[in-house]
């Protein structure tokens, strides 16, 4: 066991995989050897072709099912987690995590309480803390949320960006890479957001984009980044600067004309001061939390439904196999007066044995063949539907843990195919050349 | 060629029974020399494939013996008759149970699929002269579905004499053909028994039993006399 742990991660799984289909090789070898019954099996595939057609369909779709359902919600893990890369950890005031995951990383909107300019000042001017970050969220435009954030920010989340450059005044802002605003364009917010949005709530307040962030994969990509200080003063609240300085940007802001945000990233470079920092801000006024923590968390509550998941595919390619294996047994009669032709003019029972097995496990191969890029597509296609979804950015890619299901199934199949061979042996050869 | 080996038929004492202990056939003795043609004739359910199939090993044998040469059918498994049968016989079943999705060629030949690698082409190779010889189009990879029932009879004798065996056992092959084309079947029936194999041919044809060096009448698994 130390020895199999010290393998790399590759040479394990494909290990594993040899391993799961070693014994197809070993069977199909010790069967055909010295044998070439591609005629006959030719010419039995394509007497059955219709059936064999099913046949294969049926662990085609089962399989792909299975695979698409397992590299699906694996990328679904992936993504959720990717997406909430860069959100080290979130203050926000008391109430649920999860709320506040949505509402942060996600964007999902949800009215929840404000954090204060003294808490605000407290955890900007922690020795620790390398980016403190508000984050104010509520505001949309077309369906996409306005937020408002400081410069800090969009350098933590996007680096350089691919277009234009950082807002330098209280009206202009900063775009995900795939929100739907043309450079330069003038955007009008609207408080709240969805089908309740008021579109005229703001009606003499305009944003001009003067920058496009690169690609996070996330939520973040549709949406539009303003200074803080605009959405407070659109909200006809303080812009957070003394008399005087009124057009300031970013930190340090006064607390007292610091109107409040729901949620405040942050940042610190060593891991354990983020875990001293989450320790210092969990608190009656104030609730820290790790996003991948939670998502990790959330995770864990899904394992049983990923797992009951997992029982179900095996469960319907187990059915299928059922049936197609009682279909093979039914159609070995169509194929009794060729296998009793074969054995009355002398042909080994190994090799009439040989011909229906490799009858049975071609179509299995073939059909999880199949149902491997079946599978792939499938899950191609659901990615790109949670990707519009959700905007969380979902890549499904076949994985080992598919290729091993399929293998395995492969496996199980072609070992099941035995039954078949071994009926068809059973049979009377003079009253199968009578009929 | 037929292999010059000794292949005489010998049969002793041979009762096969069927469902319900019904006797399908009592023949107390039978002997064929090498090289010999022996017609069997008889009405519907006499027993006359019944007795082809015995020779041919593919029934066991309770009571009695069947000899060819030195070897015993009864002495031998499943595996070994089946042997026996690649090595020494060829068979023309009443049905001729052709893969229909495959070309003549490849249905004459058939016994290449489970013969050893170095006879394979051999086989071919005979299984495409037997087919010229008997007028069949080997050349075409056409598949033989659609063939006459006289081609058919044709490439069934052909994957019989694929392997050039001793022994020929025909079950009525003649039948279900024009009188010229059972003419032409009879002819190439005689040529092998010519040519030193030993014949076996289940006929109610009258000109191909006329030309047999014996002919056996059963009626109701009995022998006629
Ligand atoms: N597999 C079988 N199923 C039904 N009947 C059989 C079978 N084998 C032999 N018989 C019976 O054996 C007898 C002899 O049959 P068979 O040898 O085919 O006669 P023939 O070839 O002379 O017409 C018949 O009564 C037939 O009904
Ligand atoms: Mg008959």
């Amino acid at each position: 066991m130390a020895f199999w742990d010290g393998l790399s991660p590759v040479v394990q799984d494909s290990s594993l995989l040899l391993a799961l289909l070693a014994p197809i090789v070993l069977l199909g070898g010790a069967l055909l050897r010295g044998y070439a019954p591609w005629a006959v099996l030719r010419a039995l595939l394509w007497r059955s072709r219709v059936a064999a057609l099913v046949f294969v369909a049926l662990i085609a779709v089962s399989v792909g099912l299975g695979v698409a359902l397992l590299a699906q919600e694996r990328a679904l893990r992936q993504g959720a987690a990717r997406a909430a890369d860069g959100f080290d950890l979130i203050v926000t005031a008391p109430g649920s995590e999860v709320t506040m995951l949505l509402a942060t990383v996600y964007l999902q909107p949800s009215d929840v309480p404000l954090l204060d300019g003294a808490i605000y000042a407290e955890i900007a001017r922690d020795p620790r803390v390398t980016l403190a970050a508000p984050i104010a969220f509520g505001d949309s435009y077309n369906g996409a949320p306005v937020v408002g954030t400081i410069a800090g920010f969009v350098d933590h989340l996007s680096g350089p960006l691919i277009e234009g450059r950082m807002f330098a005044d209280h009206r202009e802002a900063v775009v995900g890479a795939r929100a739907d605003v043309a450079m330069g364009a003038e955007l009008e917010p609207a408080h709240g957001t969805g089908i309740d949005a008021d579109a005229h709530a703001h009606s003499e307040e305009h944003y001009k984009v003067v920058g496009r962030m690169a690609a996070t994969g996330s939520p973040w990509d549709r949406a539009i980044l303003v200074p803080i200080e605009g959405v407070w003063e659109v909200h006809g609240l303080a812009a957070g600067h003394a008399e005087g300085a009124q057009d300031a940007l970013g930190p340090p802001f006064e607390p007292t004309l610091f109107p409040g945000t729901p949620a405040i990233l942050v940042v610190a470079d060593r891991l354990v001061d983020n875990y001293a920092l989450r320790a210092a801000f969990t608190r009656s006024d104030t609730m820290a939390f790790f996003p991948g923590a939670v998502i990790a968390m959330l995770n864990g509550l899904m394992g049983d439904v990923r797992q009951l998941m997992s029982v179900m595919a095996l469960v319907t390619q187990t059915l299928v196999m059922a049936g197609v294996i009682a279909g093979l047994v039914i159609l070995m009669r169509l194929f009794a007066g060729s296998l009793a032709l074969l054995r009355a003019i002398g042909a080994p029972a190994r090799f009439v044995f040989a011909v229906v097995w490799a009858y049975a496990a071609g179509l299995s191969v073939i059909g999880a063949a199949l149902g491997l890029l079946l599978g792939r597509g499938a899950a191609d296609i659901l990615s790109r539907v949670i990707s519009a979804r959700t905007e969380v950015l979902v890549q499904a890619n076949l994985g080992w843990p598919e290729v091993h299901l399929v293998a395995g199934f492969v496996t199980i199949c072609v070992f099941v195919g035995l039954v078949p061979a071994a009926l068809a042996l059973r049979r009377i050869v003079v009253a199968d050349l009578r009929a | 060629m037929p292999a010059p080996e000794n292949m005489e038929l010998s049969v002793k004492g041979l009762i096969v029974t069927g469902a319900q202990r019904r006797k399908l056939l009592d023949l107390p003795c039978l002997t064929l020399a090498p090289g010999q043609s022996l017609g069997i004739s008889g009405p519907s359910g006499a027993g006359k494939t019944t007795l082809l199939h015995a020779v041919a090993g593919l029934i066991p044998v309770n009571t009695g013996a069947i000899q060819w040469g030195d070897t015993d059918l009864a002495d031998l498994s499943d595996a070994g008759r089946a042997r026996f049968r690649a090595a020494h016989m060829g068979l023309v079943f009443q049905t001729a149970h052709l893969f229909d999705e495959l070309s003549a060629l490849d249905n004459a030949a058939i016994a290449a699929g489970f013969a050893p690698k170095h006879a394979r082409a051999a086989i071919r190779d005979r299984a495409r002269e037997h087919l010229q010889k008997l007028g069949v189009q080997a050349s075409t990879g056409r598949a033989v579905a659609t063939f006459s029932g006289g081609e058919r009879q044709r490439i069934s004798m052909s994957r019989a004499l694929a392997r050039s065996p001793a022994i020929l056992l025909a079950d009525e092959p003649t039948a279900s053909l024009d009188r010229a084309a059972a003419e032409r079947l009879g002819d190439d029936l005689l040529d092998f028994s010519r040519q030193g194999g030993t014949l076996i041919v289940v006929s109610h044809d009258p000109s191909v039993l006329a030309r047999m060096d014996t002919v056996l009448r059963l009626a109701d698994g009995q022998v006629m006399q």
